[in-house]
């Protein structure tokens, strides 16, 4: 039973901040991390699918809300990815780091092609450019693990519990 | 529920949102939603904007510190400097003074700046920076000006080429004949080795009283007459009965004073 609603509600509406922070100020090569992304990865491992799913939605639609891209496309990528994500969390030992590098550049890249796709097809938003391509995964890599301990220990919450 | 379900529902709910483009239809929830959250955006984000010069200003604190302490290290040399300047300023003024008594005074003076004190005993004898090749000779009176007053410190008792011992009146050797400025009672002034004086050897009828003051007799080679010693600070009777002695407070405190003079042995009139 999920307790501390108030925490995640809390803690989606400082990803959503600090995404918007990293993004107008520390960008790296002009594109900022998903820092909501990562905080749904770390959610539907700890949670399961239902709950990934469901809080990939309202991450999405926040995004949704404050990014000029097609209404609906970030929600529609966080909640696959929220339900895939929960989906693996009882079949792999996701408390190694290695694994969740890997996940999240699974993530990146799932969100980044969807993102991509939007554009293909609607002509919203924004072209997928090469730095997008290269930069986003590593610099959302290199923000996985900080992101993951800071909510282990808001959550009070360690991976490893949930391996089955 | 099933976690697909929901997942179905999700999507659904997903593809209706981008099928019927709602992009500029929820503008308005857009803005509410902005609405209700801007203020902690804008906070964050007027903090990281006041903070985002934060390596250009970490680099003028440094340049400010390193300044400091380059300024810090002038101000001490400058207050040193300062320091000098008001001392010589100060022994300019004390000079020009002792030069002015000096010319007032009839006795032929050799100005004299104090080098040392003896540091066997402090305050028992003095070395002056004038010697044999300024005219200074052995057993001369050694005095400084205090309140206009010539008062009487010591006399000569090693001459040097360029510096002299000044035995001070406070030495158990220094005897100095000496009397009662109002009365010209006569006795003789004793050191003790302490900062105060005896005065012994005066006659019992006589009438001193605390607060007199004593000057030298003139009695003897040595200490013209007039110059002043100090004041009676108490008055008693000789273990003896036959005299009766006193408690000298010097008019100097050798510790305050840093230039003397010392008196020739002629007289200016006597030279002319």
């Amino acid at each position: 039973m999920i307790k501390n609603y108030w925490k995640i509600i809390l803690v989606m509406l400082a990803g959503l901040i600090l995404q918007v922070i990293f993004n107008e100020y520390l960008p790296v090569f002009n594109v900022g991390p998903q820092i909501l992304m990562i905080t749904v990865i770390y959610f539907a491992f700890i949670y399961g699918s239902t709950f990934g799913e469901i809080y990939g939605f309202i991450c999405g639609l926040l995004i949704d809300t404050f990014s000029i891209s097609l209404f609906g496309i970030n929600s529609l990528a966080l909640t696959i990815i929220g339900y895939g994500f929960g989906w693996v969390s009882h079949k792999i030992d996701e408390s190694q780091g290695l694994v969740q590098l890997l996940f999240t550049l699974i993530a990146s890249c799932f969100y980044i092609l969807v993102i991509y796709l939007a554009f293909l097809f609607s002509g919203s938003g924004k072209e997928i450019t090469l730095p997008v391509l290269f930069v986003v995964p590593v610099y959302n890599m290199f923000l996985t693990p900080v992101i993951f301990i800071i909510l282990s220990r808001i959550m009070n919450k360690t991976m490893h519990k949930h391996l089955h | 529920m099933r976690p697909t379900i929901i997942l179905v529902i999700l999507l659904v709910l997903n593809i209706t949102l981008i099928y019927l483009d709602f992009t500029k239809k929820v503008n308005t929830l857009k803005l509410m939603v902005l609405y209700v959250i801007s203020p902690t955006p804008d906070i964050v984000l007027n903090f990281i904007s006041q903070t985002k010069d934060i390596d250009t200003n970490i680099r003028k604190i440094m340049v400010a510190v390193q300044e400091n302490d380059r300024l810090k290290g002038k101000i001490q040399k400058l207050l040193f400097i300062k320091n000098q300047f008001d001392q010589v300023v100060q022994e300019n003024a004390r000079l020009a003074r002792l030069i002015k008594l000096k010319d007032q005074y009839v006795y032929d003076t050799i100005p004299a700046k104090i080098t040392s004190h003896d540091s066997s005993n402090w305050g028992k004898s003095i070395i002056i920076n004038k010697g044999s090749y300024e005219e200074v000779e052995y057993d001369s009176p050694v005095v400084t000006f205090i309140s206009n007053r010539v008062v009487l410190i010591g006399r000569t008792l090693e001459v040097g080429a360029h510096q002299t011992k000044v035995l001070l009146i406070t030495d158990r050797l220094c005897s100095v004949p000496a009397k009662i400025s109002s009365t010209n009672d006569q006795g003789l002034i004793q050191g003790k080795d302490l900062p105060l004086l005896l005065y012994d050897f005066l006659l019992i009828n006589s009438t001193v009283k605390i607060g007199d003051e004593i000057v030298t007799s003139g009695i003897g080679e040595v200490f013209p007459e007039g110059l002043f010693i100090g004041v009676v600070k108490e008055v008693r009777n000789s273990p003896d009965l036959f005299f009766k002695q006193c408690t000298i407070e010097p008019f100097y405190r050798i510790n305050t004073i840093n230039e003397v003079l010392v008196i020739k042995k002629t007289k200016k009139t006597d030279k002319q």
